[in-house]
């Protein structure tokens, strides 16, 4: 009877690791969201005058509410994870840990973040940091994720907003500058996810989402890659021309964009999927050497 | 049979309750500087 009753409290209770809950908050997403929103916090006026120590909160709060939105985004797609060979890993369709956990730690940290966010800098970045953590849930993995091709077009507002908040956090306002690096986030994740989507289709078709390589097929997706760079790469240099950035960070943009543009280009003319490979990987270093760059310029 | 205090769930549930306890505490020693700062002018 006892050992009845040990056995049943023992599946009770989680198996998870701190590891399983680290990796719950998608940590590499994480490492993109701190990057891009200690950018926008770096050139925002007046940085200098707030404390290091607010200012290391703000870096704090960006980095958890991002993870907990990735917390939140496993728990509702642990279903679709079970079936892509990149998500198989998991904790979720691994069952280390039962979902009510991972939905339980998701929403207290999300709270957490925006509320402390608020006591320590201002309401402003709060709120932005609230506006990105609930479009990333409700709008994108709820909503949009499984319905249409676009939904990493649109849904990927969230992970342009860290700029915008890390510049909120200090200035308590939004002016041109952080609505730029919004817009650079927003129309990089396209050619950055549909280049990921061109060799995990197989993965994505097996699991159901409706990404464009999966509805339209590759060649439409290179065509969309293209326009979307071709948008992109004059928006990343306009802050020069604007007078919000030197005219070095114009050249680097430059240099970089037009690296862009011939990995997109090389997509478009060959059916080796090493190029989208090449390209989803020079995406990456794009986006960290762009906003490295904005923090020189 | 082992006594309660020895047993893997009761190992598990330690673990996890000490990270909780660590994580409350950190969050008032968070909140605790935060508002000395923001009374000092910062």
């Amino acid at each position: 009877m006892s050992n009845t009753i040990a056995s049943d409290v023992m599946t009770n209770i989680s198996e998870a690791t701190v590891s399983d809950y680290f990796s719950l908050l998608k940590p590499k997403v994480m490492s993109l969201v701190i990057f891009t929103g200690f950018a926008g916090m770096w050139v925002a006026p007046g940085m200098a005058q707030t404390h290091p120590f607010l200012l290391a909160v703000a870096m704090l709060c960006l980095a958890i509410n991002a993870g907990a939105a990735g917390a939140i985004n496993m728990w509702y797609d642990r279903d679709i994870d079970a079936v892509m060979k990149r998500t198989q890993g998991r904790p979720l369709p691994l069952g280390r840990m039962h979902p009510s956990e991972a939905l339980a730690f998701g929403i207290v940290l999300s709270i957490f973040s925006v509320m402390v966010m608020g006591l320590a800098l201002n309401w402003v970045a709060a709120g932005l940091l609230a506006a990105a953590n609930l479009f990333y849930i409700f709008i994108y993995t709820m909503w949009l994720k499984r319905l249409t091709p676009q939904n990493i077009v649109i849904g990927g507002a969230a992970g342009a907003f860290p700029p915008m908040i890390g510049w909120a956090a200090v200035t308590d306002d939004i002016t041109l500058y952080p609505f730029i690096m919004f817009l650079i986030v927003f129309m990089w994740t396209p050619p950055h996810f549909w280049a990921l989507s061109l060799f995990a289709n197989e993965d994505y078709k097996r699991a159901g989402i409706p990404m464009l390589s999966v509805t339209a097929g590759a060649r439409k997706t290179k065509i969309q890659m293209l326009i979307y760079t071709l948008v992109l790469v004059p928006l990343t240099i306009s802050p020069a021309f604007l007078g919000l950035a030197s005219i070095q960070y114009g050249l680097i943009a430059a240099v970089l964009g037009a690296l862009f543009l011939i990995a997109a280009l090389r997509v478009l003319s060959s059916d080796d999927l090493k190029h989208a490979k090449i390209m989803f990987g020079y995406s990456i270093f794009y986006l960290f050497a762009l906003f490295l760059a904005i923090m020189i310029g | 049979m082992k006594p309660l205090h020895q047993t893997e769930v009761h190992k598990k549930k330690l673990k996890k309750n000490l990270a909780i306890l660590a994580m409350i505490l950190g969050f008032c020693a968070l909140i605790w500087t935060i508002t000395m700062i923001r009374i000092a002018g910062g």
